[in-house]
């Protein structure tokens, strides 16, 4: 193996786990997160960057080809697409009247919320 | 029909066709060339708007701006991932508004697609010239009310 090849290998390699990374995080923060619209930052923003950094591994990998084109183009479609879902489902929720949660006061945990929904709904 | 813009849209959609088919034979070359024929004829008033101006100079901008929302998706993808393995979570969601001085859909939607990718930070509604924004923290919702991004937007569109 050259190493030129290697060091594709390698940066391919480290854009995938850096990728996974993210998509891990969004996901984590995805369940973590009290309430629709700050779920809606976990997944809104990690995903585009994750997604995006793995497909750039596989540009890397491939090297410029076609498919590289291809690839390329998939990144500016969810560059593109991946705001607008996320803003079109926040605005269905904030049409329907779905309240964001708040911080509560001191002493009182986040685990609160779902209590607190209950009882105004 | 405005010819010009059928020729721009002609060579958009054939370069389109030509680099996702990837083949090169007689066969799908000419489809590509007679494809891109009738879908330039029906969409080319779609693609074009004659009332616009200064096309170049936005189209050239706009590239230009790409790399600075790139560095901000960034930022924004590290402080929500902080924020979601943080033991404490520090979050604490606001819903803010502002007034936009922009006027077009196109620059409207660009902010707010922009604001959407950036740190902390969705962008909920636009009601009349009103942007409402769901912030995950007070410091999002701080930078995003100085403004910078909605000028550099504004300087994209010419619209300052």
């Amino acid at each position: 193996m050259s190493d030129t090849t290697i060091l594709t290998n390698l940066l391919t390699v480290l854009l995938l786990l850096i990728g996974a990374f993210f998509m891990l995080a969004g996901t984590i923060g995805f369940v973590r997160f009290p309430d629709f619209y700050s779920r809606m930052h976990a997944t809104g923003k990690c995903d585009t960057l994750g997604e995006g950094l793995m497909l750039v591994a596989l540009i890397v990998y491939g090297g410029a080809t076609f498919v590289s084109v291809k690839i390329l183009f998939l990144i500016a479609f969810i560059l593109l697409a991946n705001p607008t879902s996320t803003h079109a489902i926040a605005k269905a929720a904030y049409d329907v009247g779905l309240e964001p949660w708040r911080k509560l006061e001191e002493g009182v945990e986040w685990m609160n919320t779902d209590e607190d929904r209950g009882e105004t709904e | 029909m405005n010819i010009k813009h059928f020729i721009a849209t002609y060579l958009i959609v054939l370069t389109f066709w030509i680099l996702l088919s990837a083949h090169f034979d007689v066969f799908h070359v000419g489809a590509g060339i007679a494809c891109s024929a009738v879908v330039a004829y029906a969409s080319h008033d779609l693609m074009f708007k004659d009332t616009e101006k200064h096309r170049l100079t936005k189209t050239l901008r706009f590239i230009a701006y790409l790399p600075w929302l790139i560095y901000q998706i960034v930022l924004a993808n590290i402080d929500v991932a902080k924020r979601a393995l943080a033991p404490s979570m520090p979050i604490d969601p606001q819903v803010v508004t502002f007034k936009t001085i922009l006027r077009s859909d196109v620059a409207r939607t660009t902010l707010a697609n922009s604001i959407t990718l950036t740190p902390g930070t969705v962008t909920i509604d636009i009601v009349d010239d009103v942007f409402y924004v769901h912030a995950i923290a007070k410091e999002p919702a701080d930078g995003l009310l100085e403004g910078t991004m909605e000028r550099k937007v504004a300087h994209v569109f010419m619209e300052d």
